[in-house]
């Protein structure tokens, strides 16, 4: 079934960046998460760095208008996010996967991912088609009809990757997509990233700094709610010297770049 | 009428230079004439040739999984239930499959490993359960289940231990805050984080739930109520204010926490003493029901009032 493109996806946009956000504070129980952060992203593949701890899943969720921000200002999609009534608009355009989620476990493949597009208002019709359609973007076409409770990790991830992409979202926001996948799935993952960036808004997070390397258009680093770098994959791979810590020149890039920050904090 | 010669059809399966207009009129004659599609298809390079192949055999499989029943009568005359089956997925029936209405059940075999394409039929149209997950949320069953169970036990108690007071009555305020909590609470729904994200979170979607599971558990606590000779407006009213004073907490605390914190309070001022006393509080005697009506309309403008937190994560605590 050919989907037809509807004038509202080919209309010029009115806002500058999908995802911008000045001196954003989000509070993670008593601690500030994020802690003034700055964003101006656009299309494309966004990679989201940092330690344990910097705030990248804090980020991700006040992104994703699951949690509220405690200060500073969002705009999604030229929508300013403050009240409840913006927030149905922006997320029908805003696909998510969370670093932990649950699944009904009765429900087959295809029923998840269908109540799932349902639920992000996706007009009744095109639901049946669009279901197919990502499950076989991620390659779980054939398995459409399993039940949740027999899939392998990956394959739930997998799964989450299909619901976060099944109503063609402007931004796409992953958190820790690539965790549980074996070495195969996560090129061809790269692949789907890739492709998904030409037109989508796409923010990964990850502590695979080979994921962003590989699959990023440009890098982010974050380190104690703040961001402290921004650039090209290339630009990180040359940030690096022989004697910092890593494995190749984007790792090395890596903790040259967490280092200078954490010398500069310290001074 | 003049067909396309074969020169020109080659020429443009193979990607040649046409000018445009010759090709609009080529693909505006190829739409309306087999023969000169029939020559299309022989003169398509190999590797066009094997992809729509392919996708024809992926089309005869499903196709065929449809009419094995029909072909079966028809014996050798298997291209034309492939023609009744191909016209069926035009007229839009076995695009049902994909719905997930269709369980995967309904098109095995049965016993004897002969399809039973008249079974289908007594199944609902598609989209039915999609509608139930939408009205009802997927984690209400057990709660609803373990709810019930919980009004048997009191009217069997009442019945057993005749001294007491109805333990029906005691509980029945309470018996609603379990599925008010199923209904949105991170802690009972798995894919919380999931639901928190979507467009249809929020007030709306938490209604829609609690009303369709407290709709499903009214006539259990009726039946209840009735077996321990309580009368409905003395259980139904207390009973709604819990519902609504669990919603109006979850806008402050979550959801989650909000039953748990309103549910141990009742049992620890209401329920404990009253069984302690063997006498029915004051607070479940109808001199109460004025304030149980005053505490409704409290909660409901808070509910109204705070209804934003409802689209966030918090509120699912």
């Amino acid at each position: 079934m050919a989907r037809a493109v509807s004038t509202a996806e080919t209309a010029p946009a009115d806002y500058p960046w999908e995802i911008h956000a000045r001196g954003l504070r989000v509070r993670a129980g008593r601690r500030m998460a994020v802690d003034g952060m700055d964003l101006a992203l656009g299309p494309g593949v966004h990679g989201l760095l940092g330690p344990n701890g910097a705030g990248k899943t804090t980020l991700i969720r006040s992104l994703a208008t699951v949690l509220r921000a405690s200060g500073g200002e969002l705009n999604l999609l030229g929508h300013k996010i403050t009240g409840s009534a913006e927030l149905r608009e922006v997320r029908r355009a805003l696909g998510y996967l969370p670093q932990e989620f649950g699944y009904y476990r009765r429900f087959t493949l295809r029923e998840f991912v269908t109540y799932l597009a349902w639920l992000k208002e996706m007009p009744g019709k095109e639901i049946p088609g669009a279901v197919q359609r990502a499950l076989d973007r991620v390659g779980l076409g054939a398995r459409a009809d399993t039940k949740m409770k027999t899939l392998s990790g990956g394959m739930v991830r997998r799964a989450g990757i299909a619901q976060a992409i099944v109503h063609d979202p402007r931004i796409l926001l992953l958190d820790e997509p690539t965790v549980g996948l074996d070495p195969t799935q996560r090129v061809q993952f790269r692949e789907l990233l890739r492709d998904l960036g030409s037109d989508t808004c796409v923010l990964v997070s990850t502590h695979l700094v080979e994921d962003v390397a590989v699959a990023c258009t440009d890098v982010l680093i974050m380190d104690a709610g703040r961001g402290v770098y921004a650039g090209t994959p290339a630009e990180l791979a040359a940030a690096g010297g022989s004697t910092d810590i890593g494995d190749s020149a984007s790792e090395r890039g890596y903790t040259a770049i967490l280092a200078r920050h954490h010398a500069e904090v310290a001074a | 009428m003049t067909h396309a010669s074969q020169d020109l059809i080659t020429r443009y399966a193979q990607g040649g230079e046409l000018p445009a207009d010759a090709v609009w009129a080529l693909e505006s004659h190829l739409e309306s004439c087999a023969a000169c599609r029939a020559l299309l298809s022989e003169a398509a390079e190999p590797s066009v040739t094997d992809l729509v192949a392919k996708v024809a055999m992926n089309l005869d499989e499903l196709l065929d999984k449809e009419s094995v029943a029909s072909r079966a009568d028809l014996g050798p005359g298997t291209e034309r239930a492939r023609g009744a089956a191909a016209a069926r997925l035009t007229s839009g029936e076995a695009r049902r499959r994909w719905w997930p209405g269709l369980r995967a059940g309904r098109s095995q075999p049965d016993a004897s490993g002969a399809l039973r394409p008249g079974a289908r039929r007594w199944w609902p149209e598609p989209g039915t359960r999609l509608r139930v997950m939408a009205w009802a949320g997927p984690a209400m069953v057990p709660w609803l289940g373990m709810t019930v169970l919980l009004t048997a036990v009191s009217v069997a108690l009442d019945w057993l231990a005749t001294g007491l007071p109805s333990v029906m009555l005691l509980l029945s305020p309470v018996l609603p805050v379990g599925v008010v909590a199923a209904s949105w609470s991170a802690g009972l729904d798995p894919a919380s984080e999931l639901v928190a994200a979507a467009a249809r979170s929020g007030l709306s979607l938490v209604l829609r739930r609690t009303v369709v599971a407290l709709l499903a558990l009214a006539p259990v606590l009726a039946v209840g109520g009735w077996l321990s000779g309580t009368h409905p407006v003395e259980w139904v009213v207390p009973g709604l204010a819990f519902a609504l004073g669990t919603l109006a907490l979850g806008t402050v605390i979550g959801v989650g926490r909000a039953a748990g914190a309103l549910a141990a309070a009742w049992g620890l001022l209401v329920v404990a003493p009253g069984l302690s006393t063997q006498r029915i509080p004051v607070v479940l005697q109808p001199v109460g029901l004025p304030y149980w009506a005053i505490a409704i309309g409290v909660c409901a403008a808070v509910v109204a009032l705070r209804r934003g937190v409802f689209a966030r994560l918090g509120s699912q605590r």
